[in-house]
């Protein structure tokens, strides 16, 4: 993954595109849009755009999509759910892991995914089991 | 306004001849159409292409709606933008226009911008802004600078050069 140097959200595609010497009209069609609108969201002129495009942008130009919809002053969906599930945990994880340095959250997180990893075969493959249970078509636990 | 020196059509064409065969040589071989214009050629020239409202920014009305900025070319910028009504995901009938207005800056970048470069340095022009080269269609048809004129010249030598060699990009003005 390519880390991003640009302060904005329009300077940091232009330049990650620029480098991929990636054509205006080409990356435009990629994503769907106009170039005249890549141009102007690329100059600033025009808001990031919606979640889902970020994340398209973020594929075709091989940047982290947390990064880059972090840079378009968004929080990913999926997070804003995670949090909406054990909001008191989640939130008290959050605020306390604002203040810790990145070596040791990184090193947490690695910790985190290898035990999550190791109690998930217990579980048949299911990474997390879900905190609450969704009605219409969802797999029952149990058994 | 930096007038620019008389470029006689064989210079021209023996530096459009040399731009393509230093694009095969260093990047990849031109066959046939199209010529890669507006992105890897733009690359290789170490210019970056965007979309814009040319109206708006340089404050010309468009009379009866129509285009007359047709691009622009920001030298120290090394940036070409071309009118946002000529978009060709947008406006598809614009798309002959759109490959000339690309083919036309690059042009100016190719010939003149050494020139231009040299002369807003002069010690009486430092303060001044640099300001981009403007293609008007006004310009191109007739009048104008000698820029415009040469590359309207240029571009016609440019059109007949893509049908004889079909390449994209022959330098403009």
């Amino acid at each position: 993954m390519a880390r991003l140097k640009q302060e904005t959200y329009g300077s940091a595609t232009r330049a990650r595109r620029e480098e991929l010497e990636l054509g205006l009209r080409a990356f435009a069609k990629k994503l769907g849009v106009s170039p005249t609108y890549v141009s102007k969201v690329e100059r600033d002129e025009l808001p990031p755009p919606a979640e889902g495009r970020v994340k398209a942008t973020a594929a075709i130009l091989g940047i982290d999509p947390d990064e880059l919809l972090a840079l378009a002053g968004k929080v990913s969906s999926d997070l804003a759910e995670i949090i909406r599930e054990r909001p008191v945990t989640m939130a008290s994880i959050l605020r306390t892991a604002r203040s810790v340095p990145e070596d040791a959250l990184r090193a947490m997180e690695k910790r985190l995914r290898d035990s999550n990893q190791g109690s998930s075969g217990d579980r048949e493959g299911k990474r997390s089991p879900p905190a609450k249970p969704r009605s219409g078509g969802g797999r029952r636990g149990g058994g | 306004m930096i007038d620019v020196p008389f470029l006689t059509e064989a210079q021209i064409e023996a530096k459009a001849d040399a731009l393509l065969a230093a694009f095969s040589r260093d990047r990849e071989p031109i066959l046939g159409p199209p010529v890669p214009l507006e992105d890897k050629f733009l690359y290789y020239l170490g210019l970056r292409l965007h979309m814009d409202d040319l109206h708006t920014r340089f404050g010309v009305p468009r009379i009866a709606g129509r285009t007359d900025i047709l691009a622009a070319l920001w030298i120290e910028d090394r940036e070409i933008r071309v009118d946002e009504s000529l978009d060709p995901e947008v406006n598809p009938e614009a798309e002959g226009r759109y490959y000339f207005s690309i083919g036309h800056e690059g042009g100016h970048w190719e010939l003149r911008r050494h020139h231009i470069l040299a002369t807003s340095a002069e010690p009486h022009l430092l303060m001044q802004s640099p300001s981009p080269v403007v293609c008007r269609i006004s310009d191109l048809n007739g009048g104008g600078s000698r820029k415009e004129r040469d590359g309207t010249r240029q571009q016609r030598d440019a059109r007949a050069r893509m049908e004889l060699q079909q390449t994209g990009l022959a330098p403009a003005c």
